[in-house]
């Protein structure tokens, strides 16, 4: 019988995570917790705090695109079912795109969209001259 | 709803919610993860989440049977329930290739009849839950892995991240996490973002640039280009595959660890193989341990046998995980040429003389890419004479154009470098990411993505392996 992956099978393992035999120091063990959680390697710095610190750096992540990459959001919106639902939506997407445009929102993919042009473009050494 | 684009962003971020704010609520978490995981499929085609569906209690069904009634009878429901997945597998995949071949022999025979060919729909990813349900089925009976409920099978099967091309999960090593209540370290967070955030970098712009700017105008005109191009073209192809797949497989383990579950890697720097039966325990390492262990040992008896028995069970092997691919003569071909090598491989193995020095490794190294290269161009080819066509123009010396420019050689040379960097890099990165604050990361995954941003161009093309 198989009993789960074995630690390091998975890519997203750290050695130094893996579940031991008595690591869990904490007192009021939870009952409904399982045998990896268990025994995992609580003793190294913020492993604790996995899932909260996961989940806030997405909330920042996601705030962040949302204010500086409209252009996915009106790629998105430009791409909808023209319905009377979806007019709205388009419309606000492309005024946000707009806006962000004015506030300079967008320099960093516009930056980065004109540089990998210029070098999909660029020729060989020998033919450039 | 593919993994690199906004919906899905917005349709994750929901789902990790969910959840983690159904952590302590049992089953009600899988039936939510269950219901997004058929909403992610139906987003392809919604007819098929019934399929999805009947395949899950199809292998249910065939699971308790098996375990209601041990012995003879327990084999019969084994056979019959294999044969059930191979029969959705065959219909979907392979009915209208059957029925070509047929006409084709029955109209060199002199016969006017044709029987009539249905345009079968392929679904996304049948391939994939096939194998996983027959997986199911025969770990069940070997006793390899507990009986799953209905729901628990239906979840293993349908969950989104490996639902449409895998990697293919062992039901041994999932069931025993839908058990447990979740859990998130911070480094396996850390690690799943490295990896979800390097899976994008492979896919939308390494394999997209190579697809679009090299790989697509030569194979799709190769009369018109310079053997250079189709040189650079083939060598295109194999980073484009690698890196185009690669990310998939890397970006469901990232998503599948950040909502609590471990999936099992599935490449490991397959170019830098010092040999053909290295390269197999470096690519799609989910479905060549799959074929080694269900149908190179399960069913063709593996290497406890004669030579010769061996050699046909190893040469079998690839060439039905050649047609695993699709139903074309071109990947029969590409998993003939691979088996072929394998057993020439083995063989060389045998009758190498005692005394012989062993070659360097990097030669090995450069032998296998180009083996391994010449096999994609058949795999990329659409029959088998535009393949040989293409290899001829290469040996000829074709003259003509050359559209290869820095960028799309720069993109070869950073997906061949990527497969001699350090084989911890993804952990290593992982570890860095899981010492910064949140606010930091959340800034520099942002950075990443307005940067994949600006690279990607107009789009995202389907993944590759979607068509398997």
């Amino acid at each position: 019988m198989i009993h789960g992956l074995p630690w390091g099978a998975s890519p997203i393992d750290l050695a130094e995570e893996a579940p031991g035999e008595v690591k869990f120091l904490d007192t009021e063990l939870d009952p409904a917790m399982g045998a990896l959680e268990r025994m995992a390697g609580w003793q190294v710095p913020g492993m604790r705090s996995g899932l909260r610190w996961a989940a806030q750096a997405m909330a920042v992540s996601t705030l962040a695109l949302l204010a500086l990459n409209s252009h996915a959001l009106a790629n998105w919106a430009d791409q909808l079912p023209v319905t009377r639902l979806s007019e709205p939506v388009v419309a606000l997407a492309d005024d946000w795109h707009a806006a962000a445009g004015r506030l300079g929102l967008n320099a960093v993919v516009d930056h980065v969209e004109a540089a990998a042009t210029a070098m999909r473009k660029a020729p060989w050494p020998k033919a450039h001259r | 709803m593919l993994f690199p684009t906004l919906a899905f962003h917005g349709f994750f971020i929901l789902v990790f919610c969910c959840n983690w704010l159904l952590r302590r609520a049992g089953d009600w978490r899988l039936i939510m993860l269950l219901v997004a995981s058929w909403i992610f499929y139906g987003w392809f085609d919604a007819r098929f989440v019934a399929l999805l569906l009947l395949s899950a209690m199809l292998n249910w069904g065939a699971a308790r049977l098996i375990v209601a009634q041990p012995g003879r009878r327990a084999r019969l429901w084994l056979i019959a329930g294999v044969w059930a997945n191979l029969a959705i597998l065959g219909f979907f995949k392979y009915y209208d290739f059957f029925l070509h071949g047929v006409n084709s022999a029955l109209a060199g025979a002199g016969l006017g009849i044709g029987l009539k060919t249905l345009d079968v729909i392929l679904p996304v990813g049948v391939s994939f839950f096939t194998f996983q349900g027959i997986s199911y089925v025969v770990d069940v009976w070997k006793g390899r892995s507990e009986p799953a409920r209905l729901l628990e099978l239906t979840f293993l099967m349908s969950f989104f991240p490996h639902l449409v091309a895998g990697p293919i999960v062992r039901p041994g090593h999932i069931l025993p996490q839908l058990r447990e209540r979740p859990w998130l370290s911070r480094g396996a967070a850390a690690t799943s973002l490295v990896l979800i955030l390097w899976g994008l970098v492979k896919k939308t712009v390494i394999a997209n640039e190579l697809g679009v700017h090299l790989v697509d105008p030569v194979f799709n005109h190769p009369s018109g280009h310079s053997a250079g191009d189709l040189i650079l073209a083939a060598y295109g192809y194999s980073i484009q595959i690698y890196c185009d797949f690669s990310a998939y497989s890397d970006m469901a383990i990232g998503l599948a660890g950040l909502l609590g579950f471990r999936f099992p890697a599935n490449f490991n720097q397959p170019y830098r193989a010092s040999s053909l039966q290295d390269f197999w325990r470096r690519w799609h390492i989910s479905l060549s341990s799959w074929l080694r262990d269900y149908l190179y040992i399960g069913v063709l008896g593996g290497s406890r046998q004669t030579l010769l028995r061996t050699c046909l069970a190893l040469f079998g092997t690839m060439l039905l995980g050649g047609l695993w691919h699709g139903a074309s003569v071109n990947f029969l071909i590409w998993g003939a040429l691979h088996g072929a090598m394998l057993v020439g491989e083995r063989l060389w193995g045998l009758a190498r003389p005692a005394g012989l020095p062993k070659a360097p490794v990097w030669l090995g190294r450069l032998y296998t890419f180009h083996l391994v290269t010449v096999a994609w161009v058949f795999f990329r080819a659409k029959t088998f004479g535009e393949a040989t066509d293409f290899l001829g123009r290469i040996g000829h010396g074709q003259q003509g154009a050359f559209i290869a420019l820095p960028w799309t050689v720069g993109m070869i040379a950073l997906g061949l470098a990527c497969q001699f960097g350090p084989p911890d890099a993804i952990q290593r990165l992982g570890r860095r990411l899981r010492a910064m604050p949140f606010w930091a990361v959340g800034l520099l995954v942002t950075l990443v993505l307005l940067v994949v941003e600006g690279l990607r161009g107009a789009g995202v093309a389907p993944f590759i392996y979607f068509q398997f």
